[in-house]
């Protein structure tokens, strides 16, 4: 069997065609490249029969993991956090994140998952800076979960279903339902109104 | 039977990458269900006994081979990864002296921890996936 033939069913009927495919990667970005594609017209199976798109491909998707680090990188420059204080805090050697980001070195495959987790969870360098102590990472976790909650809540009278709402002189938390985002709204709780804002998280009560 | 031919199967995918072959749509899928991009991925994934909770679904032939000289049977399991259930099917062509994986995605009738369950206790009726 010469090199050329299907690797499915053997036929030496196969055409070659040059495809774009893209490739995607979290925070890098898109990257269109060629590959080829081969078709058997005996069995009709497709694909790249030789191997000969697998280091266009890794190559593709090593460039978009560099331009990944460098656009976590960048969002992190622009924080009040400094790269010191985050290698501290991570137990990373002084200057990794630097090297990282002027591409002086490339972070290995856990590296990168480390930097992409830091991007969506941005509290994890909270944790690591109260040396993972289990309780205070799961206040930290909730208080920004209550945050992002609040972010979304819409405290308007008219989407509170107030017929949940039942409140005594011994009542100490009120629990209602909302749905739009909006950061201050009234609620009427036996006849009296209370005012509710939102300011930076936090949550206040006016009677 | 069934699992040692799976057990050859992943014995290529380790030792003989060159020798297994998988479909255009099976790596497409394999792509967007499961994050293997690139065919050593796939293979590297497989052989490193990423398909858990193996269980072997059916025994089909091929039904597009071209050569009705030469039977050819597919081989489909289904399998867990973390929280996904997926199914593989492949087949071995003595001719060629190559491994095909026909399909890698996730499993289309059931992806619930409750189906898994009741797949286990035998509640479930096995039904013929193979594409």
């Amino acid at each position: 069997m010469n090199e050329k033939n299907c690797p499915v069913c053997g036929s030496n009927s196969i055409v070659c065609n040059e495809v774009k495919e893209n490739i995607d990667e979290a925070f890098g970005g898109r990257k269109t490249i060629s590959i080829k594609e081969y078709m058997c017209e005996d069995c009709e199976s497709e694909g790249d029969f030789f191997d000969e798109n697998e280091d266009c491909l890794k190559t593709a998707i090593a460039a978009l993991k560099d331009v990944a680090v460098t656009n976590i990188l960048d969002d992190f420059s622009h924080t009040p956090m400094s790269f010191s204080s985050m290698e501290r805090a991570l137990e990373l050697p002084q200057r990794t994140l630097t090297k990282w980001k002027n591409s002086a070195s490339r972070p290995s495959s856990a590296g990168v998952a480390l930097l992409k987790l830091l991007r969506t969870f941005p509290w994890l360098i909270e944790v690591a800076e109260h040396k993972y102590d289990y309780a205070v990472a799961q206040k930290i976790h909730i208080t920004d979960a209550v945050q992002q909650m609040m972010n979304h809540m819409d405290f308007n009278s008219d989407s509170i279903a107030m017929t949940s709402v039942t409140a005594t002189n011994k009542t100490e938390s009120i629990r209602f339902q909302s749905s739009n985002a909006d950061q201050s709204g009234t609620l009427n709780i036996e006849g009296r109104t209370a005012k509710v804002n939102i300011m930076m998280g936090e949550v206040s009560f006016v009677c | 039977m069934p699992y040692s031919i799976f057990k050859e199967f992943v014995d290529s995918c380790k030792n003989d990458k060159i020798n297994v072959f998988p479909f255009k749509k099976a790596l497409k899928n394999a792509k967007a269900d499961f994050n293997l991009k690139t065919k050593s991925e796939l293979l590297d994934f497989i052989s490193n006994n990423g398909l858990e909770n193996l269980n072997h679904v059916n025994d089909t032939p091929w039904r597009d081979n071209p050569d009705k000289a030469n039977p050819i049977t597919v081989h489909g399991y289904k399998f867990r990864s973390m929280y996904k259930l997926g199914y593989i099917a492949f087949f071995y062509n003595n001719k060629t002296k190559k491994w095909i994986i026909k399909s890698f995605h996730i499993s289309d009738d059931s992806n619930s921890a409750m189906k898994v369950a009741l797949d286990r206790a035998r509640l479930l009726k096995r039904g013929g996936e193979n594409e």
